[in-house]
This record gives structure tokens, sequence and C-alpha cells, in this order.
């Protein structure tokens, strides 16, 4: 009952949420990071596609509309290589199994990755116009996303795919009431369960997301792609201070396996990216996805379930003996 | 001529004179239930689970045996104590041991099987000799043999021209204290002391004028914590016999300090004996009117028992932050607010205060990978307090006749305390929070402090506790 509680408890708060850009604040990300198919994945994507799903409450029934900030690949936050020649098209989905289609919630975009109704599309090259812009997709009826009555919500699938080129393509989402402003939809969420992201160049900027631990997790295992050793990767929870796990070098996967304790069930983990002071690191883009013991990908919640997860410190005092 | 006064001052002593007793305000009298208002009861003993005792009373229904003054003759009577303070019916003690004449007072070896008591000397077989002028008192022994006290022995020094009376001899059984009319005395009745080897007396050493006077000095009963109690009349004290001790320190006895109420009367007091805790007495006394009656005093103060060695108080902690976990890398260090000023750095934090109080412990966590310092993540409310005990403050050595200052100042108990009794080991006690004490003699002391809360009525006990703490009193310092 107790772990039901923290259930309903997260999602109360995940649905009250009221900020959907894509990163969020707490998570201090700069950009969202997906390259062109002819870049190689030593520039820090693997796959070169990147699927987020935005969660909807049921009682939400206004018009809703997914923004891209910068989505074309050029100027001046977009990553070059040789030339801007690359090429990202982005494709809303709603309706049926755009969302349980099991390989819609798998890390590589392989077999029916693109499930569901394709709402909206749009491809993006070099672009000036939408240079440090918005792309508004849109209005879309909430009802047209993919009910899941678990959470009592509807459910939209955005997939950024390259589809052209070498360069990398830096942006972020923003699910918005309005079609020309940022204005949150009230007690949405956003997540996905890969995340591709690129790092601040400052060495003193943390970032961190925050895979959700449900009550059937005992172990997880944390993956990161073409961390070019940064510094480290330390995960914390309400339970853990402070672990340390492995770390990747340039073009390579690396993982590490823990355990989960009791009450770290039904929280958020908050794995921190700390880079290392010298020599500073630029351009660095990673890749991060965490399973659980039977494989299953867990969430990254741009809010995190629960909030943030403060590590509980406690203070115990023994009384010295002669 | 002489003699004859003699023996008729002892049998005025045995009946008339006789005990010692301790006397502290901690103490309450009362008669026992045997002593008839005709006949005289005196000089009892512990033995047992009861008390043996002199007593004139007839115990032949035909025939009548009175002493030179006319006096009945004495016997030795045994009463069992039923349960404390209550006494069974007095019977004979040993119709082995009563004679006709004049058996007085007596002692026994620890194991109860060797008794010393005084009998008139040279007792004739016949009964028609009953009246017999040179008949002097004398300290016989007799050994407990398959139930039965074998034929009595003379003491060797008993001689028909002395009276020698009132043995007691000390619980490790190697010294009889004794009283004697030897001319080379004092005058009158003196106390001896024997040292007793391979079961017999030997030089007997007068105690000197600390103790004996011209007067009458008799009635000796060494308690296990070195203490002679004695009575006489010639220490002064509240008039007629007074029950008075003595300690035996630095190889003289000390000058003898007179017990007060309710021990010593103006009537006569004499002939006391304590049992081993010293918190029961009993002792004989005219106070009543005439007659010699043993009366029993008992301690008035509550009894603590089991009493735990007190523990010290000591305020040292350790801290340390519980949750951090093996998994954890030591990326992080501690800060430690330790609510009396006091700040440590360290995954631990080892700290004594300097006294009981309530502690708002604070704790902030520094980031070493980060540099960030998250201030006040934990708190802990520390109440520092004493150990719940009663608490003895004193000197841990002191010196003999130097006043040494106790007090419970520091007791921490969950009750409020009512009662503050003291124990100072050598058989004083005191009452109050603050109490000072003068040890008389060096060695190991065992202070008991026992405390009592209050009772919301008569019948209701008081909640109580009680500590021991071992001090060294040295001898006199230079």
């Amino acid at each position: 009952m107790k772990k039901l509680l923290l259930v309903m408890t997260g999602f109360a708060l995940m649905m009250n949420g009221v900020a959907q850009p894509v990163p969020a604040g707490d998570e201090n990300i700069p950009f969202l990071m997906t390259f062109g198919p002819k870049a190689g994945t030593s520039w820090g994507d693997d796959d070169f596609s990147q699927t987020f799903f935005f969660m909807i409450p049921k009682k939400f029934t206004q018009a809703i509309y997914i923004r891209v900030y910068d989505p074309d690949i050029g100027g001046q936050c977009d990553e070059i290589n040789g030339l801007w020649d690359t090429k990202m098209t982005y494709s809303v989905y709603g309706g049926k199994e755009c969302y349980t289609n099991k390989d819609a919630q798998e890390t590589q975009p392989q077999g029916n990755y693109k499930s569901g109704n394709l709402l909206a599309t749009k491809s993006f090259a070099n672009q000036a116009s939408y240079d440090k812009n918005w792309y508004t997709f849109g209005p879309f009826n909430p009802t047209e996303g993919e009910y899941y009555a678990k959470w009592d919500a509807y459910i939209f699938k955005i997939i950024c795919d390259g589809v052209a080129g070498d360069d990398g393509n830096l942006y972020r989402y923003f699910l918005s009431t309005m079609p020309d402003v940022n204005k949150p939809v009230e007690g949405a969420n956003a997540f996905a369960y890969e995340y591709s992201f690129r790092m601040h160049d400052d060495p003193n900027e943390v970032s961190h997301i925050y895979p959700f631990v449900d009550d059937r997790t005992l172990t997880v295992k944390l993956a990161n792609f073409d961390w070019d050793n940064d510094g480290i990767i330390r995960t914390v929870s309400v339970a853990r201070h402070g672990q340390l796990t492995k770390v990747s070098g340039e073009d390579v996967w690396n993982e590490d396996e823990f355990k989960i304790f009791d009450e770290e069930k039904n929280t958020s983990l908050d794995i921190q990216f700390i880079k290392k002071k010298n020599p500073p690191v630029m351009h660095n883009n990673v890749v991060v996805n965490v399973r659980n013991q039977y494989g299953e990908l867990l969430p990254f919640y741009v809010i995190p379930i629960g909030g943030v997860p403060k590590p509980i410190v406690e203070i115990r005092a023994d009384k010295d003996k002669k | 001529m002489r003699m004859r006064n003699k023996t008729i001052l002892t049998l005025v002593i045995i009946l008339f004179s006789g005990g010692i007793a301790p006397a502290q305000k901690f103490f309450s009298v009362r008669k026992l239930p045997f002593d008839g208002a005709l006949t005289q009861e005196f000089g009892p003993t512990i033995y047992s689970n009861g008390i043996v005792f002199c007593s004139d009373r007839r115990n032949k229904i035909l025939f009548k045996s009175t002493d030179l003054l006319n006096y009945n003759n004495t016997n030795l009577y045994w009463s069992e104590q039923k349960k404390p303070g209550k006494f069974g019916n007095e019977q004979e003690f040993a119709k082995e041991l009563n004679t006709q004449y004049h058996e007085g007072s007596a002692t026994f070896s620890k194991d109860g099987k060797t008794i010393y008591f005084t009998r008139s000397i040279d007792v004739p077989k016949k009964v028609g000799n009953s009246l017999r002028g040179d008949t002097a008192l004398g300290i016989f022994s007799s050994e407990l043999v398959n139930g039965k006290w074998t034929e009595p022995k003379q003491f060797p020094f008993s001689r028909l021209n002395i009276n020698t009376a009132f043995p007691c001899l000390s619980e490790d059984g190697r010294q009889l204290f004794f009283c004697s009319t030897d001319p080379r005395g004092y005058g009158n009745y003196d106390i001896y002391v024997s040292e007793i080897v391979n079961g017999q007396p030997r030089n007997p050493v007068n105690l000197g004028p600390k103790i004996n006077t011209p007067e009458n000095d008799g009635y000796p009963f060494l308690h296990k914590s070195g203490r002679l109690y004695f009575s006489s009349r010639g220490h002064g004290g509240r008039g007629g016999l007074d029950i008075f001790y003595s300690e035996f320190i630095n190889g003289e006895w000390t000058d003898p300090v007179a017990l007060p109420d309710p021990f010593n009367t103006t009537a006569d007091d004499f002939g006391l004996v304590f049992n081993e805790t010293a918190d029961t007495a009993f002792f004989t006394s005219t106070r009543g009117g005439g007659s010699r009656d043993i009366y029993m005093a008992y301690s008035t103060l509550p009894v603590f028992a089991d009493c735990p060695e007190q523990q010290e108080n000591e305020y040292c902690y350790t801290f340390y932050e519980a949750r951090q976990t093996n998994l954890d890398t030591t990326l992080f260090n501690y800060e430690w607010d330790l609510g009396d000023g006091t700040r440590k750095k360290g995954l631990k934090a080892d700290h004594c205060f300097a006294s009981t109080g309530h502690y708002t412990v604070r704790l902030n966590v520094i980031d070493l990978v980060t540099g960030e310092v998250y201030y006040n993540e934990a708190t802990y409310d520390l109440i520092v307090e004493d150990i719940v005990q009663p608490y003895i403050t004193s000197a841990d050595t002191a010196y003999v006749g130097t006043e040494v200052q106790f007090d419970a100042l520091k007791s921490n108990l969950g009750f409020t305390i009512a009662g503050y009794y003291w124990d100072f080991g050598d058989a004083t006690r005191a009452e109050n929070r603050e109490a000072v004490h003068n040890f008389r003699k060096p060695g190991l002391y065992t202070i008991q402090l026992g405390v009592t809360g209050a009772v919301a009525n008569e019948n209701a006990f008081p909640e109580k506790a009680c500590v021991i703490k071992k001090i060294t009193v040295l001898p006199h310092s230079r």
C-alpha cells in the first residue's frame, strides 16, 4: 500500500508539473542532440535518432502544440562537420501504439519505432530563419494522442531522425498551449528512454537526468556512450549520496550495474554529469540509457517523478563508553 | 570482704547494669515482648535466628534459687525471631548449660558451635551449697557436639577471688573481650582482651585508661566494623550506665563516644549488640521503671539492597552520518556544528560536551567534486544528561580524621527525591542531600547513597534507588 501511495504521489507530482521545456530546468542540459547519419558515432550520437514522448493528462482538453527550438541544422547552435549538409525530420505521432508499441520504447530506431498515427512531420536543413528560433507543430487535440489508462493520459511521440548529412543538430522542445509562445500544459510531462544530449562547455556546469525506478526494479544497468572521459558520472538518490559509475571514452559504450535499495523504489535517480576542470572538454555529446534486470528501459522524465531526489542525511550519535 | 563485694557488684551489674548500643536518630526502640514486669532480662546476644539472653525468672516450679543477696539466680534463655521484630516464646537456651546458680551473658563463635558465657565459679553439685559465699563469676566455654553442649570449661584466668565476666568473641574468633575485677586494673570492672590461640585464650590485656575508668566498665561488644561498644558509668553520659563506642586506631583506642537517643537515657542502658549490617541492635535498659528489660533498636531508614556501583557521568559522543553506504565514494566531507560553538570537519566527529544540556547538532555536507556546500542537511537534537542514578559527589581519597564532604546534588532520577540516606560503611549513617563524615580508621570504605521518592499516602511504597562508591581513607595526613 505504501508503495502504491508513493507511485500515486509520484505521478500526481508529475501530472501537476507545469514546465514542459525539454530539456527541463533541473536537468541543466543545454540541448538535445541528433547527428546526421553520415556522421561517425565518434561525434557522440550512436544512432542518429531521438524519440521523446509527451504526456498530457486526460483532464486537459485544450489544443496543444509541440514547439522545436532551433530545428534547423546550421547557424550558431548546431555543430558543423565540414559543410552544413544535414537534414533532419521531426515527426509527431499519436493514436494507437504510438507509445505502447515495444519498438517505440527501445533505444534504437528499428522495427516499428515510428508506430502510431503520423500527425505531422517537417524536415529541416540549414535554414537561417529557424536558427535560434521556434517551429511549432499543431494544434493537436489531446485525444489525438494514445490514451494510456495507467496514467490516465494521452501520449504523443516526436522523433527527430537524421536523414542526411553529418552535422550535429542541437535543439530543444517545448510542449505548449500556444502556437507562438511557450505556455506550459498544466500537469504534462515529457520523457524518453534514451537521452542524447550536448554537455555544457563550462566545466562548472553539472547536468542531470532522472530515470524513474519503479517497484519492480531490483538492479539497474547504466550505460553511457562517448563520454570522452569528461570527468565523472555520479548517481545520487534518496539512499545514495554519490556513487560513481564507469564512464565511457571516445566512441564507446560503458556500463555499470548496481542494486537498487528498497527506499529508491518509486523514486527517481539523479544521474549527474560532472565535467572535469582540466583540460576542459568542449562540444561533448553523450548518450545515456538505463535498463532494469529484465532489460526494460527506465524512462527519463524531464520533470523527475517525486522531485529531484535528495539524499537523506541522517546524524546519529553514539555515546562513548569507557 | 572485698571479693564478696565484687561478687555482689557483679551480680548487680549482671542484673542491673549492662549494655552498650550505638545510637543514632535513625533508630527506634521497643521493648521485647517476653520481658516480665517482675523479672530481670538482660545481656542479649544474637545467635542463629534469634537472641540468647539472661533472665532471673524461675525455671523450676518447686525450687527457687537465689544468691547471697537473695536475688534470683539467672539462666540463659532463647527466643527465635520469627520475622523481623517478631519473637516467639522464650525457652531455656540449653538445659545442659543452665544451673541453679548464675549463668550470665554469652557470646558465640561465628559458626555457632562454641559458646563463651558467664557463670558462677565453683558451682556446687549439691543444692545445699547454694548459699556459698565465695562464689565468684567466671567465663566458661562449651562446644556444640551432636546438638548438645559439652561440659563447660573454665576460662583459665578466672579465679575465685575476682570476677571475670561478659565475654565477647570477635567475628574472626581471634580475640575475646571480657571484663574483670582484677585489682591490677583501673578499678571495679575493667575491659580486657585476650588473644585466642588454638582455642585457648592468652595474655589478657587491659584496654587501658581510654576505655577503663575507676567505675564499672563492661559489656564489651566488638562489631565487625571495628567499633567496640561498651557500657560505663565512668565516661559521663546521660546518667547511670550509658553505652559508648571506641575504635582501635593506630595502636590505641579512640576517645569513647556516647550513643545518643534512643539508646542512652538517664536510666541504665547497657549490653548492646548489633547485627552484622548495624541496622538492628538489642540492649538492656531500665528505662521502663526499675526492672531490666531487653529492647530492640531498629533502623527507621529505608532498606536498600543490591546497590550498583556508581557510574561516572561522561558527556562524550561520536557523531556520524548514518545513511552513507559503502557504495558511496568519499567525495563528500562533513562539517559538524556541534551546538556548543564547536565545529569539526570529518566523516565522524568525536566530541565531549562540557556539561549536561540540550544541543542541536547540525551537519553541512561539502561536495568535494563540485565544491558545493549544502548547509544544515541534517540536524540532531541531543539531550546530554546525567546517568539515571543517585550520584555521590565526594573525594575519592580522604584522610583519617579529616572531614569528607558528600553530596547528592548530581543525582538524576525519574522521580522527585524526598529522602537521602547515607551509609558510610563504618556503621554510621546520615540523612540529607549533603553530608559530612569523619572516618576514624584507614581503609577502603563502601559509601552507599539511597534515595526515596515522595509517596502520595502512607500505604504507598516510595520509589527507591541506590548506588555505592568506594573511597580510600588513608592514615592521618601530615
